[in-house]
């Protein structure tokens, strides 16, 4: 094999493929693209609060001890005081543990949340028809602060209990169609707090101390390792394997998806054989594998980086063993060979896309299903199932990065036999995918099905 | 080659081929579609292997060894589309061990040579087929091969460049290369070749320089025209030396009897009737070939085969076993 002529036919191939409006569209461009776009989608977010909602909510309070609390708590400058309380209590919990979040999203929340509503109320009285309030809701005026845009029925057992039940009654709003759903659920929670601060009042609770009572505060889940000791980051942890698993097949599919495409054009406008004048099958089958594998290494490198980035980012680099991306790109190597060698056969056997896909029907099946058992595996790295999974290829690679990344990595021994099984594997694959590539590359005519590969791989 | 054999499945493509090219000739292989030719060839280029037998090209076992020493032409050819015509020649002159700046020179000095000076920054797919297969012949020839193997070089081609391309390779022969080029277009080989080799049903039938197989199939035909339109087919049927009279083409003509020479034979035959024009009929290779199909074919058969021949057209999709 002359590797110089390898090296020309994989650049081709690179340069073909890689440097098309298309690749750097579609892998580059998009991404970034995507990238810039979230701080602005979070910016539009933001500004998109609502405008102070204006007019009338009315109070009937069948129970006849909240409508004045309440009353008293949808004031503009109640509203004002308590919404500063709210992502001060989001903030507690966020420190407390009791939200995985931190303050981000509470800040984020208010200034999403707007300006108050300025609310007229109008006290309906205990017995008020329910049916005739209804009819406010339908009413139009000229000045929109007469508008009533909310009715308030608070159930007469909302803060006492009917004699014999142990259940408290609640209460049930009604709103015009259009109120925004941030003002209702103000409304909402206003109604909820004052009829809770009712009942503990009546109940003889105070009311703070109660809260005091019931929020515990947690120090989080604490690793102490060699190092010293660490936040915990569980939740990041399940979340790694599946990105690095994602990250293979995405690499592993671009560049074999590519290998294909290229193939087939190379037969079907009939430059393979002008090609064969030049180099050897073998030579043009590693020249493509090449030059294909730097493709999808270029995207998964690229990727990987930005993944990296944002861990180095959010100060989470220590998530990351090093070791770890040197099996990455190990298994990336094996996978990708196994699945180029099945591209570059089925590519040389066919005459267009369209009778390609007849062919990878049963490899993408494979492959998918090798995608999805990843997860489970990640879950339960060590269990007999996922064991053998990670030692039985084509699925190997995929189960074994998992288990690498997955809370319970397993023994390096382990690793190392299943690329050893892998790798064999790989060149097995390689070695048919040849004999194919040799035979398939001249046969013009009658798209092949399995059994007319077999006999190939029988001939050459 | 000695008695290579080669078959697709059931079907026998060449059988028992012997076959020597001496350095510096120029072969033409002849023979209708599907004869054999093409295979013949690309094992001759190692991109098929005989089931038996052997051959030796440039010296080394395969073509595989000396791959940069040849240029070959497939009859099955195509460029990358989206390339640029420049881009593409580099890249075969590159896969051909050629390098350096003086690549991209030499490749815009042959595009000038055949008039496609132009077109170099365009995209393959821009050009027409005949420019396409201009800019082929250039990567074939590009990296200046000893041996140069053409598969049906003509089809598709417009006159101009037909000739244009006839130039060329004598040009490619004279500077000392071998050079074997196929066509099913007896014609095209009779105006190009020294040597010729004739392809049938994978075997091969002739295999001479071709004043040998001039003078071995000598002219026994004479075809005639009487004066003035007059019909002279009866007169000349009835003279001694003429075996009998046919009429091919419109064409009468007189065939010679056994050992008579053709001198004498048109001397009687202007002695016995005004003529307005007797030519002693040479046979084109078309018609050697007819004729030595002829115990083989039936009429039908050999009216087939003689359209074939003097088609100048596209070949038929030809599959692995052309």
């Amino acid at each position: 094999m002359n590797v110089g002529k390898v090296i020309h036919v994989a650049k081709r191939e690179f340069a073909s493929t890689a440097m098309t409006k298309g690749f750097i569209i579609g892998a580059l461009v998009l991404p970034a693209v995507f990238a810039a776009i979230m701080p602005l989608i979070m910016v539009l977010i933001e500004s998109a609060a609502p405008p102070a909602e204006v007019g009338r909510v009315a109070i009937a309070d069948r129970s006849g001890q909240v409508g004045g609390l309440l009353a008293e708590r949808l004031t503009p400058e109640a509203l004002t005081e308590a919404r500063g309380d709210a992502p001060k209590e989001l903030a507690e919990q966020a420190e407390s543990g009791e939200q995985p979040d931190t303050g981000g999203i509470a800040s984020a929340a208010a200034s999403m949340i707007g300006e108050v509503p300025r609310f007229q109320i109008d006290a309906l009285g205990p017995d008020a028809d329910i049916e005739d309030a209804k009819g406010r809701l339908l009413e139009s005026h000229e000045n929109k602060a007469d508008l009533t845009l909310a009715i308030v029925e608070i159930d007469a057992d909302a803060v006492e209990r009917t004699e014999g039940e142990t259940q408290f009654g609640g209460y049930t709003l009604y709103t015009r169609p259009e109120v925004d759903v941030r003002t209702s659920s103000t409304i909402e929670n206003t109604v909820e707090r004052a009829i809770k601060d009712t009942r503990y009042r009546i109940a003889g609770v105070d009311a703070d101390e109660l809260r005091a009572l019931t929020r515990v505060r947690s120090g989080g889940v604490q690793e102490v390792t060699e190092a010293g000791t660490r936040e915990s980051n569980k939740a990041l942890k399940l979340i790694l394997p599946f990105a690095v698993i994602m990250l293979l097949f995405m690499g592993v599919m671009t560049g074999g998806q590519y290998l294909l495409t290229t193939m087939v054009e190379e037969k079907s406008s009939r430059v393979v054989e002008v090609l064969l004048s030049a180099v050897s099958p073998m030579e043009l089958m590693a020249g493509k594998i090449l030059g294909q594998l730097l493709v999808g290494s270029t995207l998964l490198v690229m990727y990987a980086g930005v993944g990296i980035l944002a861990l180095v980012f959010f100060s989470m680099l220590d998530l990351l063993e090093w070791t770890d991306l040197l099996y990455m790109m190990i298994f990336f190597l094996i996978a990708y060979v196994m699945i180029a060698a099945f591209m570059a056969a089925i590519g040389s056997a066919v005459n267009e896309l369209r009778e390609a896909q007849s062919l990878m029907g049963p490899v993408m099946i494979v492959l998918v299903l090798a995608l999805y058992m990843s997860f489970p595996v990640s879950l339960s790295p060590s269990a007999p199932w996922a064991v053998a999974m990670s030692f039985i290829p084509p699925v190997s690679p995929f189960a074994m990065l998992a288990r690498i990344a997955s809370t319970e990595p397993p023994d390096a021994w382990q690793i190392w036999l299943s690329i050893l099984i892998s790798s064999l594997a790989a060149w097995g694959m390689v070695w048919i995918a040849a004999k194919i590539f040799r035979v398939g590359l001249l046969m013009f005519g009658k798209p092949p099905n399995f059994t007319t590969l077999i006999k190939w791989i029988r001939m050459a | 080659m000695r008695s290579v054999r080669k078959t697709f499945g059931k079907k026998v493509a060449v059988e028992g081929i012997d076959l020597d090219v001496p350095a510096g000739e120029l072969v033409g292989f002849i023979g209708p579609n599907g004869a054999g030719k093409s295979t013949t060839i690309r094992m001759i280029m190692s991109i098929l292997f005989p089931d038996s037998g052997e051959l030796s090209v440039l010296g080394k076992k395969s073509a595989v060894e000396s791959k940069d020493r040849i240029g070959y032409l497939p009859e099955e050819r195509g460029v990358y589309k989206k390339m640029k015509v420049g881009a593409f020649l580099r890249y075969m002159g590159a896969l051909k061990g050629l390098g350096g700046p003086g690549l991209g020179k030499t490749a815009d000095e042959w595009l000038e040579r055949v008039a496609l000076g132009d077109v170099k920054n365009k995209r393959c797919e821009e050009l027409s087929k005949g420019m396409q297969q201009k800019v082929q012949f250039i990567g074939c020839v590009l990296h200046e091969p000893d041996l140069i193997i053409l598969d049906e070089p003509f089809s598709g081609l417009d006159p101009v460049n037909m000739r244009l391309l006839r130039d060329l390779i004598r040009e490619q022969h004279d500077a000392g290369r071998t050079v074997i080029f196929s066509t099913h277009v007896m014609v095209q080989a009779e105006q190009l070749c020294d040597h010729i080799v004739m392809i049938h049903n994978g075997q091969k039938v002739i295999d001479d320089p071709i004043g040998a197989i001039r003078s071995r199939y000598a002219p026994r035909i004479v075809r005639f025209e009487g004066l003035n339109g007059a019909d002279a087919s009866a007169a000349v049927g009835g003279l001694a030396e003429i075996a009998h009279v046919s009429a091919t083409d419109g064409q009468a003509e007189a065939h010679l009897a056994d050992g008579v020479d053709p001198g004498r034979a048109i001397a009687a035959m202007t002695a016995a009737v005004p003529m307005a024009r007797v030519e002693l009929h040479r046979p084109s290779l078309e018609d050697i070939f007819i004729d030595m199909v002829q115990d083989t074919a039936d009429k039908d058969e050999r009216e087939r085969l003689r359209a074939q021949l003097r088609q100048d057209g596209t070949p038929t999709e030809a599959g692995g076993a052309s």
